[in-house]
């Protein structure tokens, strides 16, 4: 038994290493993007600006592609996003504070409480991800999606909830670069 | 904004939908299921129950909570939302227990409807099932602080930053007394402090309390001149005969009693401190709801025994600890639980049951990931079971020979020839995470190994033949099983 675990464990090891990654559309040309991310959370009008982790996620994902992202300064968003509660009026103020990009990359979520379940809490993490060239919002290219997180502490809240949702995200966000950057 | 601005967001703002908020419905839930052959005449699990923690110990489960958004939650505003929450789980799915799936083992476990900012600012009331707790011992599958789990009501819930105070009240007389409902009273709550994201207290508990109605047929009982060991050996109605000959048209009328039970639970949490992610610690101390009866058959008569003043006085005291610790980052984590229980049952001191028990464990679960998707899982525990009212467990297959004194007792109401059992478990295997390192992230694919030690002969559940007839039909084993093993393919997602 012994002699076939310590067989199976390198093995795995190997199998893991030979996986084929993915491989992510290139943007056609070294392009600027600025990057913002909003969290809204539940009775408040307050908007904050999402996790570092998810800040760090985002932009290994624009690198990847051959984009270099420019991250907005949440102090020039989350004020007024606590107003401007639409996605096209979000996008309008990014490319107002943002004059050298070529895109604009907008991340909006909204983190929700469900219940307590099987011993976890449930919570939902609701994304609106819009890409856009900056000078031409009507070429805007979004998605919407939700994922489902499961906490185990009571004391970690919404901002621990998008965190825990930061593997998820990272899937959909970037399949959506990919599916835009395909068509530029 | 300039003209061109204006007329694309013109363009965009047809083109998007407006900012969107909780879908209007939404369905979670959790599975596990699993593969345990063991070729030793086993029924899937390594051990008796989760004592010696969950993992391999627990068999299959599948819960679905639907979600309904009535009145979605805005997120700009404190504007009255409500939901309708509903779940289905049980233990049985198809191919993989006894149970094989069927629909008569699952069951509507909650429905309640959830409302915030109604009447009152920050409360949100909840009517319905009111099942609630601080928290999980993860690795045991525990929830010592648990309340309303019987109760159907109403409770208001009241939450701050710092302070989370929950109040209730309702009715536990179905989830307690089934077909033979009676209504008992719940109140109850709890509080919770939060001091930042690095300590938390709670307190709480519950009172039922089940009066007496006269006339009423379900309310609690009790039948007079019964002596415990009778009712014990289902010998009352047998006993009253022999002293009372012919007169079993008199026997006995139950008396009216009002019952009350009381649950009390505390927990204390830390963490962010070092590698100690979180340490939760739970307690409760509780006295368990009286039965109501037992029915004994005797001259084709069925008769019912009330049992009120056997069974009132159950208590327990309950107490675990967990703690996860992140050893090297992306790495490695441990988690190490501690369990404590103390049981007893002040209306027996005569026959071994689960009312008058101790037992401790501990259990250390450790997970290295080679790569983010591949990790290795290793977990030991040992527990101790001390039975406080003689022999509770055979040691060997033919512990009748071995029992107190060597000699047999027909009228003995021990079992076995021990009053202790002693368990340890050693797990380990491969686990693949898709969603990453985590030694909670699910959903988990494993494949594990899983041995047993256990001084009681064959210390887990299985049909071997518990006979000692010389003729009995199935080979006798013949030999004690201490040990036991068995391979394990599983799954397990929250979703």
């Amino acid at each position: 038994m012994s002699r076939a675990l310590s067989l199976l464990f390198p093995a795995l090891l190997l199998l893991a290493g030979c996986l084929s990654k993915h491989q992510p559309v290139q943007a056609p040309r070294a392009m600027a993007v600025s990057v913002a991310g909003s969290m809204a959370v539940m009775d408040s009008p307050q908007v904050q600006a999402v996790p570092d982790s998810m800040v760090q996620v985002v932009s290994d994902l624009l690198v990847a592609r051959n984009l270099t992202p420019k991250l907005a300064d949440a102090a020039d968003f989350v004020g007024p996003f606590a107003t401007k509660r639409t996605t096209q009026h979000r996008l309008a103020l990014l490319s107002d504070v943002s004059t050298d990009t070529d895109l604009l990359f907008l991340v909006e979520t909204t983190v929700a409480y469900y219940s307590q379940m099987n011993g976890r809490y449930r919570w939902t993490v609701e994304v609106d991800a819009t890409i856009s060239p900056r000078d031409d919002l009507s070429q805007a290219f979004s998605a919407h999606f939700q994922v489902p997180v499961f906490l185990e502490h009571y004391h970690e809240k919404e901002a621990a909830a998008l965190e825990a949702a930061v593997p998820l995200l990272e899937r959909r966000l970037g399949a959506l670069l990919d599916a835009y950057l395909g068509g530029l | 904004m300039n003209r061109n601005t204006t007329l694309a967001l013109c363009a965009f703002a047809l083109a998007l939908p407006s900012v969107a908020v909780a879908g209007n419905a939404d369905v979670g839930g959790y599975f596990r299921i699993a593969a345990r052959p063991d070729l030793q005449g086993g029924d899937g699990k390594l051990g008796y129950w989760n004592l010696y923690g969950r993992l391999l110990n627990e068999g299959p489960y599948a819960a679905v909570e639907m979600k309904w958004d009535i009145l979605e939650r805005d997120p700009a505003t404190r504007a009255v939302w409500t939901s309708l929450h509903a779940k289905v789980e049980g233990g049985s799915i198809m191919n993989a227990d006894t149970g094989n799936g069927t629909l008569d083992n699952l069951r509507m476990s909650q429905v309640y409807v959830k409302a915030g900012n109604v009447a009152l600012d920050r409360v949100t009331w909840r009517v319905g099932t009111l099942d609630t707790w601080f928290g999980q011992l993860g690795l045991y599958d525990m929830w010592p602080t648990r309340l309303f789990y019987e109760t159907i009501g109403v409770s208001a819930n009241y939450q701050t930053d710092w302070v989370d105070l929950l109040v209730g009240v309702g009715d536990s007389g179905y989830g307690i007394r089934g077909q033979d409902y009676d209504t008992i009273l719940t109140p109850g709550g709890s509080v919770r402090f939060s001091l930042g994201n690095h300590l938390e207290l709670g307190l709480g508990g519950e009172y039922r309390h089940e009066p007496y109605v006269p006339g009423n047929t379900k309310s609690a009982y009790h039948t007079p001149g019964v002596l415990y060991e009778d009712w014990i050996r289902g010998e009352v109605v047998e006993s009253w005969v022999e002293e009372n000959p012919d007169l079993l048209d008199y026997f006995p009328d139950p008396e009216g009693r009002d019952a009350h039970s009381y649950k009390a639970i505390g927990y204390l949490g830390f963490g962010g401190l070092g590698p100690i992610r979180w340490n939760n610690l739970f307690a409760n101390y509780q006295r368990l709801h009286p039965e109501s009866y037992t029915t004994e058959s005797y001259g084709g008569r069925d008769i019912d025994i009330y049992v009120h003043d056997f069974t009132d006085q159950r208590y327990q005291i309950n107490v675990g600890n967990e703690l996860q610790l992140i050893l090297w980052p992306h790495r490695l984590e441990a988690v190490w639980g501690v369990l404590y229980g103390r049981y007893w049952d002040d209306d027996n001191s005569i026959v071994p049951t689960d009312y008058d028990r101790t037992f401790y464990s501990t259990v250390l679960r450790l997970q290295a990931f080679a790569t983010p998707t591949v990790h290795f899982l290793g977990e030991s525990s040992i527990a101790q079971e001390i039975s406080t009212n003689g022999n509770a467990y055979r040691e060997h297959w033919d512990s009748i020979f071995t029992n107190s004194g060597g000699a047999s007792d027909t009228r003995g109401l021990e079992f076995g020839d021990s009053d202790t059992r002693t368990t340890w478990q050693g797990k380990v295997g491969v686990v693949l995470n898709p969603l990453g390192p985590g030694i909670y992230t699910r959903p988990s694919l494993r494949l594990l190994y899983g041995v047993q030690y256990s001084n009681q002969h064959a210390a887990f559940g299985n049909a071997f033949v518990q006979s000692l007839d010389q003729f009995s039909d199935f080979e006798l084993p013949e030999e004690d099983v201490h040990w036991h093993h068995l391979v394990a393919l599983e799954t397990e997602v929250w979703f």
